[in-house]
């Protein structure tokens, strides 16, 4: 993303990085490996204050971006956390509050969006169902029951739900999806963490069991949610594949630092060409990916007419060639890349469960199909 | 040596802010340049093309909007860089003569930067007024990757100098007036040190000139045979045996261009600005064939989108981050190296959905898909290979390969040779 930002931006990104090197170096990730909450309080505060959570939430609310474009702001975050591999539901909370400040009624943002921006409340989104990370319709079921609705079913790969205040769900009424925002100790919520693929994320399934959701909880309009849910999920694809981009960029970076240092045969092994070709072509798909990583955000945060296709198309790039550069960094370190002690495959996980945990690259590169298909119809 | 030059004046106003310049520009632009119209190929590399560009850059030379940030003291109007913006913005719209790409997009740089005095007001000028097409005499049929182990010498006679050898993948060589040519002065120091860059007028007895036709039936590049050229000393570009810093500068001036689309005017598709297009002629194939519904063949097409929107987006950054100075010139290979690899997993997945299809077509009609999967993207203009190199020494700090060439003299060397 480096191209392109403002001046504050810049600062922006610096501070952050800075944070998280003092804070949250990769042997504080490691410690947090086994804590089930999997994150920081103490760096989520002093995250906060930096505003890593207020840029969706207005002014008046307590929010604000640095630079005006809350998108952009937000992806530079998420690169810095990819750079780190850093845990916590940031990212997550930031797709909650560009949700509400998109749908939320004045009363219901008034509620909850200044504790977001202030760190106060963690928030999550609950939409995938247990076989589809993007399914046709939420897996979670709301009916009408009284001045409300009652929500039923299973949400799965929820980000940090046992350490979330509050739970965004989308859910599907027999009038279309809606949109509920609840506290997860509301009634009949359950959470079961899952084992994560990334060590460093905790994901959970959320059941819901009869939970009772009163008409204020209600995010937008009931049946009408389908937009929200996809602005939410364009926002959700930039940020991730903005965090992706920055764990590839440090994955990347290691190994060329390790090619320059490590000799073998009598040289560095960086200056075989049958390895030094191979960084070099990881050099070339991760400037690709911060080209259409920024693009993306852009698109999206003016609604401009390829709002629905650069997140797509930037998820389907950014998905599939990290993976293969993060493995690639692997092989290249030869030995200690194979151990647990050396960072790398930290890194790797990220990348691996990012390329799929909002859609593969496939099932993106389909729904461009189906774009094209819609707008010739 | 010291032969006055007379410079000719472009027509224009003596003071001009950018909006003033910019409102003549447009003006002069709509009155007298045809626009671009849509499909027409980038450079149009025939005797109606070439005509056609000198006409054009004649017509901006008449129009005082020539040369907009050269000097005035060879030609050029001696504007800001943000004038020559404005032209370009202006100019996005109209066919340019790009046939005068080189001469403009790296020739004058490098004369500007190296040229003598004389050179300068002769050639710059020339180019200006729509005169003088140029082309480079770098790559050899012995080899193109390593062009500082070319083996075309120079050597002294009276007044000057004798060019013997061969060039090849010249861009234009048949429509050219001038090269800029590298030769080998001296063969007993290492070979970067004996090189000397030359103005050669192709018109010059000795040089006979041919298309190399590629392997997709086109024929965009010559070779040329040089036999006994006579050079004048006064064409030396630098100094005598620094042709390698020449060659540098040139290079530099040659990726950076590249970086802002080549195009002599604003960047044209510029998909990154207007969003990403869904191209729809592969979808519509796989609808005729019946295969729109294989969810496989759907992922196919989708990712040749992504292919084609991440190419346009990265030209575009990466363009405005080697003007802004935020990434080295070198990073220019990232581009290339690129498009050459987008061009193979497009030719693939083309392949893929078409079928048989991509073997024939009807004569005379309905598209020959197979053609996208022939393709020679990686070698052309700079093989990948040498793009991989660049970005790993120049942006990524690797080490080279350990060589001697770089310090043997190169008579010792063993010599770049070509199977027979």
């Amino acid at each position: 993303m480096a191209f392109g930002l403002s001046d504050d931006q810049e600062l922006f990104r610096s501070t952050c990085r800075r944070a998280l090197q003092e804070r949250a170096p990769v042997e504080r990730v490691r410690e947090l490996l086994d804590d089930p909450v999997g994150f920081d309080r103490a760096t989520w505060a002093a995250g906060a204050e930096l505003g890593w959570t207020a840029m969706f939430v207005p002014e008046e609310l307590g929010g604000g971006s640095v630079s005006g474009e809350a998108l952009v702001d937000a992806a530079i975050v998420a690169e810095e956390f990819g750079r780190s591999v850093h845990p916590g539901p940031a990212l997550v909370t930031n797709v909650v509050a560009a949700g509400l400040a998109r749908a939320a009624s004045p009363e219901l943002a008034e509620r909850v969006l200044p504790g977001i921006a202030a760190g106060e409340l963690v928030a999550t989104w609950a939409f995938a169902g247990p076989d589809d990370a993007l399914p046709a319709e939420p897996p979670v079921t709301a009916v009408p029951d009284g001045a409300g609705h009652r929500l039923d079913g299973v949400a799965s790969y929820v980000p940090d739900a046992a350490a979330a205040d509050l739970l965004l769900v989308s859910a599907t009424t027999p009038d279309g999806p809606a949109q509920f925002l609840l506290p997860r100790d509301a009634p009949g919520i359950e959470v079961q963490p899952l084992e994560t693929l990334d060590l460093a994320r905790r994901l959970a399934s959320v059941r819901f069991t009869g939970v009772a959701a009163g008409p204020e909880t209600v995010v937008g309009t009931v049946g009408g949610a389908a937009g929200d849910l996809e602005h939410q999920l364009r926002v959700a694809l930039v940020l991730q594949c903005a965090e992706t981009t920055g764990a590839t960029a440090r994955g990347l970076a290691m190994t060329v630092q390790y090619a320059k240092d490590r000799v073998a045969f009598g040289r560095p092994i960086g200056s075989y060409q049958a390895l030094k070709h191979r960084m070099a072509d990881h050099r070339m798909w991760l400037e690709g990916s911060a080209a259409i990583t920024a693009h993306a955000a852009r698109a999206v945060a003016l609604d401009r007419p390829d709002a629905a296709i650069a997140p797509r198309v930037a998820a389907a790039h950014v998905g599939r060639r990290s993976t293969a550069t993060l493995h690639d960094c692997i092989q290249l370190h030869g030995g200690i890349g194979m151990t647990w002690e050396y960072d790398l495959h930290l890194y790797f996980r990220r990348v691996i469960s990012n390329e799929v945990l909002l859609g593969s690259p496939d099932q993106h590169q389909r729904a461009l199909v189906d774009i094209a298909e819609e707008a010739a119809a | 040596m010291t032969e006055q030059v007379e410079v000719p004046r472009q027509e224009a106003p003596e003071h001009e802010t950018v909006p003033e310049f910019r409102a003549r520009a447009r003006a002069w632009l709509a009155a007298h340049v045809p626009l671009e119209s849509p499909g027409e190929p980038f450079l149009q590399w025939d005797d109606e093309g070439v005509a056609r560009d000198r006409a054009i850059q004649r017509s901006l030379w008449d129009g005082g909007i020539a040369g907009v940030h050269l000097p005035r003291e060879y030609g050029g109007l001696g504007l800001s860089a943000a004038h020559q913006e404005a032209f370009r913005e202006e100019a996005a719209e109209y066919r340019m003569p790009e046939n005068f790409g080189n001469a403009f997009n790296v020739v004058i740089p490098t004369l500007l930067t190296h040229g003598s005095e004389l050179l300068k007001r002769r050639h710059i000028p020339r180019i200006l007024r729509g005169d003088d097409i140029w082309c480079q005499f770098l790559s050899e049929p012995s080899g193109g990757s390593d062009l500082a182990g070319l083996l075309t010498r120079a050597e002294r006679t009276e007044g000057g100098f004798v060019l013997d050898g061969a060039k090849i993948w010249t861009t234009g060589g048949n429509y050219s007036d001038r090269a800029i040519c590298l030769a080998r002065t001296n063969p007993d120091v290492p070979k970067h040190a004996g090189l000397t860059m030359f103005v050669v007028d192709m018109r010059t007895p000795g040089i006979e000139i041919a298309p190399v036709r590629l392997l997709d039936g086109s024929a965009d590049f010559c070779q040329e045979h040089i036999d006994d050229v006579f050079v004048p000393a006064e064409n030396v570009v630098g100094e005598v045996d620094d042709g390698w810093r020449v060659a540098t500068t040139l290079m530099v001036n040659e990726r950076s261009a590249i970086g802002r689309g080549w195009s002599l005017g604003g960047q044209r598709g510029q998909q990154a600005d207007t969003g990403i297009g869904l191209a729809p002629e592969l979808l519509d194939l796989a609808r005729e064939l019946g295969r729109d519904t294989d969810p496989s063949v759907r992922a196919l097409i989708g990712e040749r989108w992504v292919l084609e929107a991440v190419m346009a987006a990265t030209t575009k950054r990466v363009g405005a981050a080697i003007a802004a100075g935020d990434l080295p010139g070198p990073a220019a290979a990232i581009l290339k190296a690129m498009s050459g690899a987008t061009a193979v997993r497009r030719g693939e997945i083309d392949l893929a959905v078409a079928g048989v299809r991509a073997a024939a077509a009807p004569a005379g009609g309905g598209e020959l898909w197979g053609l996208h999967r022939l393709s020679s993207h990686g070698i052309g203009g700079g093989t990948t290979e040498m793009q991989r190199n660049a970005i790993a020494e120049r942006l990524l700090g690797l080490p080279r390969e350990p060589s001697d060439d770089r310090v043997v003299p190169f008579r010792q060397l063993r010599q770049n040779t070509r199977p027979a």
